[in-house]
């Protein structure tokens, strides 16, 4: 039998990118489609800043599906507390968590691992608009 | 810029790649290649259910003789995918360049999450790359590419790169030129184009900032090679970004506690 993962997409930006909830669909279908797994219907999230009520409401039905397939990691929480909350329920419970852009499943220690660097570099590398601009800034004081 | 902290062979290689935007590198270890090669011969060999007879050399130089060009994307797209499930070629390909990634790029790394395959038959007119540089359409300039053939490459069967010093004046008179076709663009610099000669055990370590591409494979043999992109894992990204496009290789331990640390609170 199939593994049948729960969509998980946005109805806000992630990060500085708005991907339209029909082209996260198609992505989660089709990475479900090539890597056999059934694709339940996606949970939409809120659109306020910061919200994750629909995914919380998801941990308390993870026990009805194998994982939940996100659209990327940006959907993830910005606070590593509360990435830490929900990679111990997927862990704790021994289901996966996966993200169709990156290609990537948290199904252990490693991989988490994996997820928690791309996260903190991508919050400390400075763009390059950003690193010019400073450094334009301090060349002008 | 101080040199002093470098070895002259260093600087050497600093000049050129800041000159020119790319640099060609001999590969030491010999072994590894070869069984990258014969993955790739045996992924063909199933796919194209060769004869057991031909050999591996026959294969590549003369893959003209058992591939129809119609089929030639879906060999290539297996290949890649059959590639990128086998976990020990993108730490293989690493190993390869590893060397003059250091020199070039530094060693905390972050590396492409699949290595392209481009096969170019000879007189094929379908995998034609024009002149572009990667970074007009998303790519971070502070991105390297490998680009490592597994045949002798030479004139057509090469690549061709505009030297970084050219490429700057074409940037800097892009007002001029931003009409122009791909095409006409390469008419207009063609004489000042480069076609590296790579002899196999070679590869070319360069900066898609640069102008590049490829024309018909003019030559009697066949055209194979990899290519897979490299970046200081904390240089600035465009769109082509970590997690999606790259994926760390070798975080260093003093960047894992600092990415890590937390300042005491009172």
């Amino acid at each position: 039998m199939k593994k049948r993962l729960r969509g998980y997409v946005f109805s806000r930006e992630m990060g500085t990118n708005f991907v339209p909830q029909r082209v996260q669909n198609l992505v989660l279908r089709n990475y479900c489609d090539k890597n056999g797994y059934q694709y339940l219907l996606s949970a939409t999230e809120y659109g306020m800043e910061n919200c994750y009520m629909i995914l919380h409401s998801q941990l308390d039905l993870l026990e009805q599906v194998e994982g939940l397939v996100f659209y990327s990691t940006h959907q993830l929480p910005e606070s590593e507390h509360d990435r830490k909350y929900l990679f111990d329920q997927f862990l704790k419970n021994k289901k996966e968590l996966h993200f169709a852009l990156e290609e990537i499943i948290v199904l252990n220690q490693n991989s988490l691992e994996m997820v928690e660097d791309i996260m903190k570099i991508r919050k400390i590398s400075q763009s390059e608009t950003q690193l010019k601009e400073m450094i334009l800034s301090e060349g002008n004081k | 810029m101080d040199y002093t902290f470098f070895e002259a062979h260093e600087k050497e290689l600093h000049d050129n790649f800041v000159q020119n935007g790319f640099v060609t590198i001999p590969l030491s270890q010999r072994s590894i290649l070869e069984n990258i090669k014969q993955k790739i011969f045996e992924l063909a060999r199933i796919f194209l259910e060769l004869d057991i007879t031909i050999s591996k050399e026959q294969f590549f130089d003369h893959t003209d003789k058992y591939l129809e060009v119609n089929r030639l994307n879906d060999l290539r797209v297996y290949i890649i995918a059959k590639l990128s499930n086998d976990e020990s070629i993108r730490p293989q390909v690493y190993q390869l360049c590893k060397q003059y990634l250091h020199l070039v790029v530094g060693n905390e790394l972050c590396m492409q999450r699949a290595c392209n395959l481009s096969i170019q038959l000879p007189n094929d007119q379908t995998s034609v790359l024009p002149l572009h540089s990667d970074v007009w359409s998303g790519n971070s300039p502070y991105e390297v590419v490998f680009w490592l053939p597994f045949v002798d490459c030479f004139k057509t069967k090469s690549m061709f790169v505009l030297p970084l010093h050219k490429s700057k004046e074409v940037f800097k008179l892009f007002q001029k030129y931003s009409n122009l076709k791909s095409e006409e663009l390469f008419k207009e610099i063609e004489g000042d184009l480069i076609w590296p000669d790579v002899p196999y055990g070679h590869a070319i370590l360069f900066s898609h900032s640069i102008l590049h591409g490829n024309v018909i494979n003019q030559e009697a043999t066949t055209r194979w090679t990899f290519n897979v992109r490299f970046k200081s894992l904390l240089s600035p990204y465009r769109t082509k970004e970590l997690g999606e496009t790259f994926l760390p290789i070798t975080l260093r331990p003093a960047t894992r506690v600092g990415l890590n640390h937390i300042d005491p609170r009172i």
